[in-house]
């Protein structure tokens, strides 16, 4: 299937490469994240290079260990730490390395000498995992609540178009804040990913709901509801089979809006330590740990984070323009597409 | 504006400052609630200080009813709030009013510099892209901001004090110089501006994109209707046609959004705070929060929706202050 709108196609794209990196992270790792190279905190880049200093070209890439013109050739598949690819496969491959003593620090190293690279790459699979999760919960809720106020536009409409807006009141981040608050500050680091989901999930739904309300609110009008009224279907029928399949197109472009703006949340949450606690891997984390501007400056190689972040943006701004546009083009079927930018 | 229009301008306002008071009651309520989910008390964190005696906790439990259930404590808070007593900072062992105030200052004022930057660059650019439409100029005032559009304020905030630090033009973090105290007047007031500068400038450009793509999309959409060609053919100028027909029909939807833009305006504001240590709202909920200061907490989120809520009204009170047809269709 090839895929004709070209913001579809790159956002689809850059975001299946995201995926492959996060999901194969522990192969394309060349440390362990964790791992402190405690002589070898803020190295720069490795330089990887073709040729010697007499100008002889090499076949395979090598790196120059630290103060030693000692040159350790780039091997491909080395045995590295163990590890599960997907939780199932055990195994020591990694896809690059150098042997001992010559380091491979494809982005640097932070202040504690751990690998930005590897790092970044469990990092993006935390952030993504964030943004996944957060929108299971949130869109089945923002789907259920939302279709039905559309669909009856009575009590229940009052009732939960006041609880959104009760939602809306905060700005998106106190909102995340205040939640955060219901919660330990310290807890294992599963129980705060959980956490975490769950409050940015519980801020998300709102502002998704009440555009799917919209478009199930114009959704009711429509002549094929009537028909469906007029042969004596349910209303579970209806909402079922009528309303939701037609609710597609608002779902996914509002999805896609939304994404980035979880994963900020978590960036911030984990920059400000309230997030999955160090020495576990993630964006905000790392840009936190690298303390202080004047590192921040001197190693630039530590910005790095906010570059991932920056590509992550970009890929959903993509997808959700290009699904935006894809759907317009259909405007017959598809009239309620809303059009403005999700606020972060 | 007519004695009418004033009358219905004040019924507005009435209705929403009733939907506020609501709003306040709600918000302040439901994170009495939420505190109280929390584990610890609120004088855990005091009680491990050697330096708070037995007493000083025991008045304060007292004085808060910190020992009662949290509707009898938000009470007491609530009776408090009206006379302007916010409740006690634990961590600094002040009144929270004591410490609000300037903060929420720091916050309002880097929303609206960070707001004005936002529509002086935002209004020129949807002016010069409508009336070159498909030019060059207008081409890359979209590209540019579909990349402001996915560079989350994070990044930007980051990459500001990175410039900041290393090219020394302006001071990285805080609102005030050390040597604030023995400026002049002006000197002050210099100073402040030339610490506000780049936060607003982060901001304004997280938040300039949605009021380009906006503006651009109305003034083409109005560029196109028939009143446009009526004033063509009465011979007017393109430029005239632009900014006294196009722009001032254009200017609706640029409102409305202005309102809604206000919680990404905040939370915007509340990233670049925690990135470039500018003391605001935003800072001081993060702090209260990881020293479970919850008094200040819960001020600091009744502020935030106060913030959020006041601006609302202001984009409402424009609305009808620049449309007339909103005036005659509310009567």
């Amino acid at each position: 299937m090839t895929i004709r709108n070209r913001k579809l196609r790159w956002g689809l794209t850059l975001l299946g490469l995201l995926i492959f990196c996060a999901a194969l992270a522990d192969f394309l790792a060349v440390y362990d994240p964790i791992v402190q190279h405690r002589e070898h905190n803020f190295a720069p880049p490795t330089k990887v290079h073709f040729a010697d200093a007499e100008g002889r070209w090499y076949l395979r890439p090598f790196v120059y260990a630290e103060e030693s013109q000692q040159q350790f050739p780039l091997r491909f598949f080395v045995v590295g730490a163990p590890y599960r690819l997907f939780g199932l496969i055990p195994s020591q491959r990694h896809l690059l390395g150098v042997d001992r003593p010559g380091r491979l620090f494809l982005l640097g190293s932070d202040a504690l000498g751990r690998d930005v690279f590897s790092r970044l790459l469990y990092g993006a699979r935390m952030s993504l995992m964030t943004a996944v999760v957060a929108l299971l919960i949130s869109l089945p809720l923002a789907l259920l609540v939302g279709s039905l106020s559309g669909f009856y536009s009575g009590a229940f409409d009052f009732v939960s178009m006041r609880a959104i807006e009760l939602f809306m009141a905060l700005p998106a981040l106190y909102l995340v804040i205040a939640l955060r608050s219901a919660l330990p500050l310290s807890l294992p680091p599963d129980k705060v990913f959980f956490a975490m989901v769950m409050v940015i999930a519980l801020f998300g739904w709102a502002g998704l709901a009440r555009i799917i309300r919209g478009a199930a609110l114009s959704l009711r009008e429509r002549d094929f509801v009537l028909a469906a009224k007029a042969i004596g279907a349910t209303d579970a029928r209806i909402i079922v089979h009528h309303i939701l399949p037609n609710l597609t197109a608002v779902t996914l472009t509002q999805a896609a809006l939304a994404a980035p703006g979880y994963i900020l949340a978590e960036v911030t949450l984990s920059y400000l330590g309230l997030g999955v606690p160090e020495p576990l891997p993630s964006w905000g984390g790392m840009l936190a740990s690298v303390g202080g501007v004047q590192q921040l400056s001197a190693f630039w190689w530590n910005l790095s984070p906010g570059a991932a972040i920056f590509i992550t943006s970009l890929a959903f701004y993509l997808l959700a323009e290009g699904l935006r546009e894809l759907y317009d083009s259909r405007e017959s079927t598809h009239t309620f597409i809303n059009h403005s930018p999700r606020p972060e | 504006m007519n004695l009418y229009n004033c009358g219905l301008m004040f019924k507005l306002i009435l209705q929403r400052i009733l939907a506020l008071v609501l709003l306040l009651l709600t918000v302040s309520s439901g994170s009495f609630l939420l505190v109280q989910i929390a584990p610890g008390d609120f004088l855990t964190e005091m009680s491990l200080n050697p330096q708070v005696s037995s007493e000083t906790l025991d008045h304060l439990r007292e004085q808060y009813a910190l020992d009662q259930p949290w509707y009898l404590q938000f009470g007491k808070w609530l009776t408090g709030m009206l006379q302007g007593d916010f409740g006690h900072s634990f961590s600094c062992n002040c009144p929270v009013s004591a410490l609000i105030y300037e903060r929420l200052a720091n916050t309002v004022w880097l929303a609206a510099a960070g707001l004005t930057l936002t529509l002086l660059v935002a209004l020129p650019m949807g002016l010069l892209a409508a009336k070159y439409r498909d030019g060059i100029l207008d081409r890359f005032f979209v590209f540019l901001s579909a990349f402001s559009l996915s560079s989350p304020s994070f990044l930007l905030a980051l990459l500001a004090i990175v410039l900041a630090a290393r090219s020394g033009w302006f001071p990285i973090g805080g609102v005030h110089s050390l040597d604030y105290a023995q400026l002049s007047a002006a000197g002050q007031l210099t100073d402040f501006w030339h610490h506000l500068i780049l936060p607003a400038s982060v901001l304004a450009l997280r938040q300039f994109p949605s009021f380009f793509r906006q503006l651009r999309a109305s003034l083409i959409e109005t560029l196109s209707q028939d009143f446009i060609l009526t004033a063509r053919a009465k011979g007017l100028s393109e430029n005239t046609i632009l900014m006294k027909h196009a722009f001032r029909n254009a200017l609706n939807p640029l409102i409305s959004m202005l309102g809604n833009s206000l919680g990404s305006l905040l939370s915007g504001a509340f990233i670049v705070e925690a990135i470039m240590s500018w003391p605001g709202l935003g800072s001081l909920t993060v702090s209260s929060l990881l020293s479970r200061d919850l008094f200040v907490l819960i001020a600091c989120l009744v502020f935030a929706a106060l913030l959020l809520a006041l601006g609302n009204l202001l984009a409402d009170v424009l609305l009808v202050i620049a449309d007339p047809r909103i005036r005659s269709s509310r009567s």
